[in-house]
């Protein structure tokens, strides 16, 4: 119980950490302590700490492409989380509506076609789309519920991305290259803008996942259940299902398409705290964020240039989910 | 008191009606129990009861308000139900199962507050399973996970309570434990509760009324004693059957046919 409480904390606290050590490792020295007086004389300008070269780096470059891998891995791991609990199915992850397609064809539309277009509108715009498509084609059945949710969303992803294909056939190379390093995620044009654009959308997407966390526990027993414990199951799987995916579609926009996070992070924290949406909520968006912030930190140094931070999530989660299974076995899968 | 009244019920598409006028009510502080067949229509008349499925025609009424249009919010303040078949897809501690049952009383965006958490380690006490109260429930024996199901209804605190066949997974001594547990609670509590179960000894044994379904309708309703008998069982089942009178008690048993 004790060692339970202390793995929270951390978890908690541990996009702090990630940012802090993020912000003085990079191809330009800064030493930890000179972070903190940077920081500390942003926050205080009147304190007159630190007023160097170094500033410039830490505060223009580093620090927004810190904060904006935080929100984007608040925002996948928190609508992962989510759509976990709705769909009681671990299979689930961010993507499983049709965003990440639907931003795709956004974002190869754009590069390739659509010169007037900014790839970020783009991209939103196609994901949000995408959901829509997914919903209206679930409702064909009647009362929209789990499975059918699930099917249009594998089939409007599909139909989607034999449509990147067809546009990356046609494009010339130069474009090509640019839509598969979109495709792969990356944070190397973060900018202060960027990291506005993505703080609204997660907290408006997050903040109704986040207040409504724990009537997931009772969605994840099923819709009938869900309904003889007293959950309106249709409202607030759309309020579920629309948040997350507004959260998504914005972080997709701003980043990329980055894999594996909103379908790994929360199993990893559902394995060490618990299945209880109420912690199991915060804690995965904080895991989310930190987990980010330390694939991009390996994703700008691993090499002379910016290598997609999309293979990096990949590369190291998957050694850590498998060693966790194992030790954790078949139950913590909730099977 | 609950009363269903002339309830019908037939899935879209289909011809062959499940309900056909189902009528009978249930009281207070007693536990009655439906009989029936497999695809007699049991479990579509909880559906309709609970809300899940939409009666053609006919009603649900409690103490004379008829809550067959509420919303599942409201419904759940009233009818609290203890699902039968049942694969939790996380593995949850028992008390955080149990807290669910509060759910119609917590607001949309809150929490459960430290009322509700009181109120789950009561129910989750006066089943008997405090000792379990932080084990994951998918790792706790079928009767102990019964029980559980049934401190969740218990923290719901809604006067009627449905158990669609609460010992239908169970071996013959937990049988015995749940269904003692059910019986007192309802005594205690004063619960409306209505239970479908399988085996109609056991059903003689613990309930005060019993209501039989056979082929969407009501065959009889009464006391154990008044309906239990070889003549309606047997219409009921369509087996042969004979009811044998041991210490007060009735001990139902198929008819053996010599070969």
């Amino acid at each position: 119980m004790k060692t339970k409480r202390l793995i929270k904390l951390l978890i908690l606290i541990s996009p702090l950490v990630a940012g802090w050590i993020a912000l003085f490792v990079g191809s330009f020295h800064v030493s930890p302590v000179s972070i903190l007086k940077i920081l500390f004389q942003a926050i205080a300008p009147f304190s007159g700490l630190a007023d160097t070269p170094e500033t410039a780096i830490v505060i223009d470059i580093r620090l927004p492409r810190v904060i904006l891998a935080g929100l984007v891995g608040v925002a996948l791991s928190g609508s992962g989380v989510t759509l976990q609990g709705i769909f009681r199915n671990p299979l689930v992850d961010s993507f499983i509506l049709g965003i990440s397609a639907g931003a795709a064809l956004g974002c190869a539309l754009s590069i390739g076609f659509l010169s007037w277009l900014p790839v970020q509108p783009a991209a939103f715009f196609f994901g949000i789309m995408s959901v829509l498509l997914t919903y209206t084609m679930a409702k064909t059945q009647g009362e929209v519920s789990r499975l059918p949710l699930i099917l249009s969303g594998v089939i409007i992803s599909a139909f989607f991305t034999a449509m990147v294909s067809i546009v990356k056939f046609l494009v010339d190379p130069h474009k090509l290259q640019s839509i598969v390093f979109w495709l792969m995620g990356s944070f190397s044009l973060s900018d202060w803008r960027l990291v506005t654009i993505a703080g609204i959308g997660v907290v408006v997407g997050l903040a109704p996942v986040f207040l409504m966390r724990w009537r997931l526990n009772a969605m994840s027993m099923g819709d009938d259940e869900a309904k003889t414990l007293g959950v309106n199951v249709k409202r607030e799987r759309i309020i579920f299902v629309a948040s997350s995916s507004l959260a998504v579609s914005v972080a997709v926009s701003v980043s990329g398409i980055i894999g594996w996070v909103g379908l790994m992070v929360p199993h990893l924290v559902r394995m060490m705290t618990g299945p209880d949406h109420r912690t199991l909520v915060p804690l995965s968006m904080a895991g989310g964020a930190s987990f980010m912030i330390f694939a991009d930190t390996i994703a700008r140094n691993l090499t002379s240039f910016d290598v997609p931070v999309g293979i990096i999530t990949a590369i190291t989660g998957a050694p850590f989910f498998v060693y966790l299974m194992k030790k954790g076995g078949k139950e913590s899968w909730g099977t | 008191m609950m009363a269903v009244e002339d309830l019908h019920f037939s899935h879209r598409q289909s011809l062959t009606p499940v309900l056909k006028g189902v009528t009978f009510a249930a009281e207070p502080g007693k536990l009655t129990a439906v009989l029936g067949a497999n695809g007699s229509g049991k479990t579509t008349l909880f559906r309709c009861i609970t809300g899940l499925w939409k009666p053609q025609k006919g009603d649900i009424r409690f103490k004379g308000n008829s809550i067959g249009d509420y919303r599942h919010s409201d419904r759940a303040r009233i009818i609290a139900l203890v699902p039968q078949e049942h694969e939790p897809p996380f593995p949850y501690s028992v008390l955080e199962a149990v807290i669910m049952g509060r759910t119609a009383h917590v607001g949309l965006f809150s929490n459960p507050s430290r009322h509700d958490r009181r109120k789950a380690e009561e129910a989750v006490e006066r089943v008997g399973i405090g000792h379990l109260r932080s084990r994951p429930y998918t790792k706790i024996s079928g009767g102990e996970r019964q029980l559980v199901l049934i401190a969740r209804a218990l923290a719901q605190e809604s006067p009627v309570m449905l158990l669609d066949e609460p010992t239908s997974h169970l071996d013959f001594k937990n049988q015995i434990l749940v269904l003692r547990k059910i019986k007192e609670i309802v005594k205690e509590k004063s619960v409306t509760a209505l239970m479908t179960i399988h085996d109609p000894n056991l059903a003689t044994l613990f309930s005060d009324s019993v209501v039989m379904i056979n082929d969407g309708c009501v065959l009889s309703q009464g006391a154990p004693h008044e309906v239990v008998n070889e003549h309606n069982l047997s219409g009921l089942y369509g087996i042969d059957v004979c009811v044998f009178a041991v210490n007060g008690s009735r001990v139902i048993m198929p008819r053996m046919h010599p070969q």
